[in-house]
């Protein structure tokens, strides 16, 4: 069973929630977004917090809220949107996040947990080429470079897989 | 509210309960379909799995959505109705749709008339509209049955739809519109009648 909320040293991950529309549109709206198939306009950007909230309820499990201090900064976790390998992702809302390893934090608490306390065999992951940051953070946590091609939504991602043994 | 407390409404022959998983194949075949082509759609797999999660979470964040239409006999689906209420959309709207093949039954008038009653009752909104493609002739002729005018002066989601003001509270209590409803609803729940003219929605 995945829990639907997690704690490490600094962070709280937690369900979207509906105060979470504000912090998680600025981002959507703004030019940082660009590596995750935006900017988005504010509409879009609600249908995408809504679906994260709704993803919960659909597979009793779903993306994390990355909350410092009650304050949200980000998201990570699993998505899957057809059944296969879930994706692993992560995105920091919050310039002022950055740098401090908050995301890779976060990023190892979820990966923790699904590989080792749920079972789960496996995670893909799917990376703008041009997002060093997240390459750099894949490499971190472990995550293998694949050949396959990305998701029919992003055929230009690069994928990489995270398992069991290597986690 | 949050989307695990979503209110069971029912009416002689429907439920309407929340979205769930097990409805989703329903959703994606009308989402693929040319009859969604007034909401959006046709969806590829990706949309149109967003799309139905966003459905649910949207009773998260605004504390009222679509639910899911089942006949009470057989708890199949045949649509959703509810109230839709996305970043930069005017105003509240109440919103329906059919699967294609269980139109012509009065289904969606009769689950529009139910949450029509929800939201004025029970969440006190005074006035709702329905947000329409001019060329969705089905559907306008739905807005008229349930008392809807054409609202030339209200914003528009985009400039390409037209807005149909529901009659308020007020309007529907004990008046010849409100009669005319009930009725047109009694006679599609009797097996017995056969209604005249359309049987479109």
């Amino acid at each position: 069973m995945v829990a639907r909320s997690l704690t490490t040293a600094r962070l709280t991950l937690r369900l979207p929630i509906a105060s979470d529309l504000a912090a998680y549109t600025a981002f959507a709206v703004s030019a940082r977004a660009t590596s995750v198939g935006g900017p988005f306009d504010e509409a879009k950007a609600f249908d995408k917090l809504a679906a994260m909230i709704g993803h919960w309820e659909l597979r009793g499990w779903g993306r994390y809220v990355i909350a410092l201090d009650g304050r949200p900064i980000g998201h990570c976790g699993p998505l899957d949107t057809f059944g296969g390998t879930p994706e692993m992702t992560w995105t920091l809302w919050d310039d002022n996040a950055l740098g401090q390893g908050l995301a890779t934090e976060a990023v190892r608490a979820v990966i923790d947990h699904l590989l080792t306390d749920c079972d789960w065999p496996a995670l893909k992951v799917c990376i703008d080429p041009r997002n060093a940051n997240s390459h750099r953070m894949a490499a971190r946590v472990g995550a293998v470079r694949s050949d396959e091609p990305g998701p029919v939504r992003w055929p230009e991602a690069q994928t990489y897989y995270l398992r069991k043994e290597a986690a | 509210m949050g989307h695990r407390d979503i209110p069971v409404l029912e009416t002689q022959r429907l439920v309407l309960r929340g979205p769930a998983a097990e409805d989703y194949p329903n959703f994606k075949a009308t989402f693929a379909s040319y009859r969604s082509r007034f909401m959006g759609g046709p969806l590829n797999d990706y949309e149109a799995w967003m799309l139905y999660a966003a459905e649910i979470g949207h009773w998260e964040v605004r504390g009222f959505g679509m639910w899911m239409i089942h006949l009470k006999d057989t708890d199949e689906t045949v649509g959703m109705a509810g109230g839709w209420f996305p970043a930069k959309w005017p105003e509240r709207e109440i919103a329906w749709i059919i699967w294609p093949d269980k139109g012509g039954k009065g289904y969606a008038l009769e689950a529009a008339d139910r949450v029509r009653r929800y939201f004025y009752h029970d969440l006190g909104w005074d006035t709702a509209v329905s947000y329409i493609d001019p060329k969705n002739l089905d559907s306008i002729r739905l807005a008229e049955r349930l008392g809807c005018t054409k609202d030339h002066t209200a914003a528009t989601v985009d400039g390409h739809d037209a807005v149909y003001r529901h009659p308020t509270l007020d309007q529907l209590r004990d008046s010849q519109l409100g009669h005319g409803i009930d009725m047109e609803i009694a006679h599609y729940q009797d097996p017995l009648f056969k209604p005249k003219g359309w049987a479109i929605d």
